[in-house]
């Protein structure tokens, strides 16, 4: 064998290694989710769905219409069942305060009765909220479960989704910086 | 007598096939179609469990819907056409061969080709044959006698 090539040899095991430990360091990112699937609405229309209002809530159910014209239009998917949302819900309570977003609910399989106790007890951050009983807007929007909260711009176009209840950390240093984005109003 | 009692045990077992009746097709051919596809589509809260397998809220609602498609007339790909444009190549549990997933598909092929380039290499650099061993000495011959008993006592 030609010098060169064993000398070539020599050097793979380090090679394989270094290449090993890049791996391993950006996977120890914290901001990685190895559970996050990515979702394909992300850029794309958000789908065109009309749902029912919750029964004695007193909001409209969620027209296709309602998914344009707003800066930014934040759409959660929430169930009063879900303990997650229970801690998210302060943070979309902020989230209404912020200047050209529009909110929209979907309440995911969940009993109308106990949909509106939860949100008379922590207060009512949406403009509509519609009413998912089977669970088909949920598959519409590619949910694994709730909450998750969509992010669209004017045209209707998905431009961020969130996985999981927002916490006040992540609607500080992600989730508001990125609605300004998608609003255009940036400060 | 027994005969009635064996027939009537093996009604008990019918129930163990079905997902749930209330969720089947009543056409046999579409209702099978609809559950070969449940074996390939991944149930999106499950570790690598497909959708015929688990009894997860979603994917009783992904089987409702993709039986509700069978029935309105889709096929297979439009059926799976929509469950990726919802969830991507996620909820297929076989990845699809495109030029996202080439390496993913070939390594196994790649990885024989590597070791069939090594095990070739190592090879041919092996010294030919072990040269014909010398023949003993004197010295040697004589250990090698004793050792194996010949030696004239």
């Amino acid at each position: 064998m030609r010098k060169g090539t064993k000398g070539l040899l020599f050097l793979l095991p380090s090679l394989i290694f270094v290449a090993a430990a890049v791996g391993f360091f950006l996977g120890l990112d914290p901001d990685r989710d190895p559970r996050a699937i990515p979702s394909p609405l992300v850029d794309h229309q958000a789908p065109e769905i009309s749902l029912p209002a919750v029964e004695g809530l007193g909001l409209p159910g969620i027209e296709p219409a309602m998914l344009k014209g707003a800066p930014v239009t934040v759409v959660n998917l929430w169930a009063s069942w879900c303990a997650p949302c229970r801690i998210e819900h302060p943070q979309l309570m902020d989230l209404a305060e912020e200047p050209g977003v529009r909110m929209l609910g979907i309440d995911y399989r969940d009993q109308p009765a106990a949909a509106v106790r939860f949100l008379k007890e922590l207060g009512n951050p949406f403009e509509a909220v519609g009413f998912d009983q089977e669970g088909r807007a949920g598959i519409d929007w590619g949910i694994t479960g709730v909450p998750e909260t969509f992010f669209l711009d004017s045209e209707g176009r998905v431009r961020h989704r969130h996985t999981g209840p927002i916490d006040a950390d992540t609607l500080k240093n992600n989730i508001l910086p990125r609605v300004r984005e998608i609003g255009g109003l940036t400060g | 007598m027994r005969l009635i009692l064996l027939l009537a045990l093996s009604l008990l077992t019918a129930s163990a096939w079905a997902i749930d009746d209330r969720e089947r097709l009543s056409d046999p051919a579409l209702e099978e179609r609809a559950r070969a596809l449940f074996k390939d589509v991944r149930c999106v809260v499950c570790q690598n469990q497909s959708i015929d397998d688990s009894e997860a809220q979603i994917a009783k609602d992904m089987r409702v819907i993709i039986r509700e498609q069978f029935q309105e007339g889709k096929d297979e790909t439009q059926i799976l056409g929509f469950l990726t444009a919802r969830y991507g190549d996620y909820v297929l549990l076989e990845p699809p061969f495109r030029a996202g997933t080439l390496l993913l598909w070939l390594s196994p092929l790649i990885v024989l080709l590597a070791g069939g380039a090594v095990a070739w290499v190592a090879l041919r650099n092996r010294p030919a044959t072990t040269a014909a061993a010398a023949p003993l000495s004197a010295e040697e011959q004589a250990r090698f006698d004793k050792l194996m008993g010949s030696d004239p006592k």
